[in-house]
């Protein structure tokens, strides 16, 4: 918010119905922009993999800087939860006082339309209250499964209602663009204190604005800019009515960069993700561990990264991170990681990709790793069919989709790529 | 969406709401808003759904994380046995409780919060399973005495895998 002693004046009409609320609910709002768009930032990570790896980087403390991303984001985030309460209360206050103070002078400035409206009323009939509510039962909804306790139990409740976050952004810009919140447009001929020499004085209503009138005109005393405005709050004269005129929501500008940021990122991670990758083996390992080896064009990765796999055909919606455990050289573009069989998407994987017979087999490995030719749009190549490996043929449209994310330098491996979709018996 | 554990989710929403309410009533109390005397409602309901809510509940399977100090109140819940176990009372309550609230602007926001934790409770008991229906309306509060103790491995490395595989 610009702090220029021309905003502070053009600003002091609402005073007249509530002054604590308007200081408290305007403060809080400008804490609120600057985290709503901060939140934003640490969960770019492929820009963030792209910087912690890159040269321009070189420093090891920036890159420690840049693997507490996600304590960023969580502190950000309880700051939205504190100052939102605060915007809240002070904004229920604010709305007592335009209904209890409603005057006939004040009329443009005031939400409420006649004395003593119940202040619900104010609530869901404007456009900022309804959206304020709206963006409440929002936060209320993300913030109460983000405890450490729902994320380590139940992390999908955590992950469907984060996403929730783009409803509270589209919220947040319509509930800036009310209009509710204006200025006064001709301070020039109309300071705010003037005496109307047609009767009406627009005198402070309540106390603690004297005080205020007082610290306004000291303020512009002591300044030496002999200009109308100044002449004028020495003489108090009103030479027409005041006009207001809504502000430009600044909110737009605040979160518009990283809003668009993000949103170029979910795209080019969601263009990147439909590149074809080809699994050409899959070894049972004791204690429920199943090894998955795969490979993809131009795909590059360090010890120490993660891929994401996503595979349609066991949930459409789950992605599931696994750290490599064996990374692409030059020589061989194999790239392969072990998971543990420990929860329900992982169960439906291991009975898509091995036949339950051999599930319980402790010879290990069972399967000779090979290299398969990729083939598009064609299924597998079923190994048992020519050479006698013992992989089921039984698997319908396995399609799985690998991803590079990380915190430390991203894997470049972008170029064109088509869809996949492995279908059975086709080849 | 079986495998959810729906009843976590409406304790945290539940307690939320409880303080939504108690900072509800104190905004209308101290703004001295006309129907005060909703806000001063607010303040006690919230305080009650705060102390009922404070106990984690034991989940189906896994350890549960106890919040800190919670063995005090729950010696409190326990003693009205199948009155705060039962999910079903649980939600009709807040139900109730949230109604009164919904008449003041201050605290209209605690009403919408607590009836979201209660529709979570609801949801809770229309997701498990016809089998368990009896196991799962029964919150069981965990003493801490009661909690397991991984058994860490002994031994040097290399060593052959333990445990429950």
């Amino acid at each position: 918010m610009a702090v220029s002693w021309r905003n502070w004046l053009a600003n002091e009409g609402v005073k007249h119905l509530c002054l604590l609320g308007l200081c408290l609910s305007r403060a809080s709002a400008s804490v609120l922009n600057l985290n709503c768009s901060l939140i934003l930032l640490p969960v770019c990570r492929t820009l963030l993999a792209y910087l912690r790896g890159s040269q321009k980087v070189p420093s090891r403390r920036t890159r420690r800087l840049l693997d507490k991303s996600r304590t960023f984001h969580i502190t950000c985030g309880v700051t939205i939860c504190i100052f939102s309460g605060v915007h809240v209360a002070a904004h229920l206050v604010n709305a007592l006082n335009f209904s209890v103070n409603y005057s006939e002078d004040f009329t443009e400035l005031n939400a409420a339309r006649y004395r003593d409206e119940d202040p619900r009323k104010l609530l869901f009939t404007t456009v900022p209250g309804l959206t304020g509510v709206g963006m409440v039962l929002v936060l209320f909804l993300m913030i109460t499964a983000s405890t450490y306790a729902i994320r380590v139990s139940n992390y999908d409740i955590f992950w469907y209602t984060h996403n929730l976050f783009f409803v509270f952004y589209m919220l947040l810009m319509l509930h800036v663009s009310g209009g509710l919140l204006k200025y006064q447009a001709n301070l020039d001929t109309h300071p705010p204190g003037c005496i109307n020499p047609n009767g009406t004085h627009y005198q402070n209503v309540h106390s603690p604005d004297h005080a205020l009138e007082h610290f306004h005109e000291t303020f512009s005393g002591g300044l030496s800019k002999p200009d109308e405005l100044t002449q004028n709050r020495f003489v108090n004269i009103c030479m027409e009515e005041p006009r207001f005129q809504a502000n430009f929501p600044q909110t737009w500008l605040w979160i518009s960069g990283p809003l668009c940021l993000y949103c170029a990122e979910r795209l080019y991670r969601c263009i990147r993700s439909n590149k074809p990758v080809t699994i050409i083996s899959v070894i049972s390992h004791p204690s429920d561990v199943m090894e998955i080896r795969m490979i993809k064009e131009n795909f590059k990765a360090r010890p120490g990264q993660y891929i994401i796999l996503h595979c349609p055909s066991v949930s459409a919606l789950e992605n599931h991170p696994f750290t490599l455990t064996m990374c692409p050289t030059e020589t061989k573009a194999t790239f392969g990681v072990h998971l543990k069989i420990v929860g329900d998407w992982t169960e439906r994987f291991r009975d898509l990709l091995l036949p339950p017979s051999n599930q319980d087999s402790e010879i290990l490995p069972f399967i000779q790793s090979r290299k398969y030719p990729n083939f598009p749009w064609h299924g597998w190549l079923f190994p048992s069919q020519q050479e006698g490996l013992q992989l089921h043929m039984d698997i319908q449209g396995v399609q799985i989709q690998a991803v590079i994310v990380h915190s430390g330098e991203e894997a470049s491996d972008v170029e064109k790529g088509e869809k996949q979709t492995f279908t059975p018996g086709s080849s | 969406m079986g495998q959810i554990e729906w009843a976590m989710w409406a304790n945290e929403q539940a307690l939320a709401s409880g303080l939504i309410l108690v900072m509800g009533g104190i905004v209308a109390t101290a703004g001295q808003f006309t129907k005060w005397y909703f806000g001063a409602y607010s303040i006690g309901a919230g305080v009650f759904v705060c102390l009922l809510e404070y106990p984690r509940g034991k989940r189906r399977k896994g350890s549960t994380m106890e919040r800190c100090g919670q063995k005090y109140m729950t010696r409190v819940v326990k003693v009205f046995g199948p009155l705060t176990r039962n999910y079903y009372v649980r939600a009709f309550l807040h139900l109730a409780l949230s109604v009164p609230a919904g008449f003041l602007l201050a605290t209209i926001l605690g009403t919408a919060c607590l009836a979201i934790a209660s529709c979570i409770y609801l949801l809770t008991l229309n997701t498990c399973s016809a089998s368990a229906k009896g196991l799962f309306t029964v919150c069981e509060i965990l003493p801490r005495a009661e909690q397991k103790f991984v058994r860490l491995p002994s031994g040097g490395l290399p060593r052959r895998a333990v445990g429950p595989h």
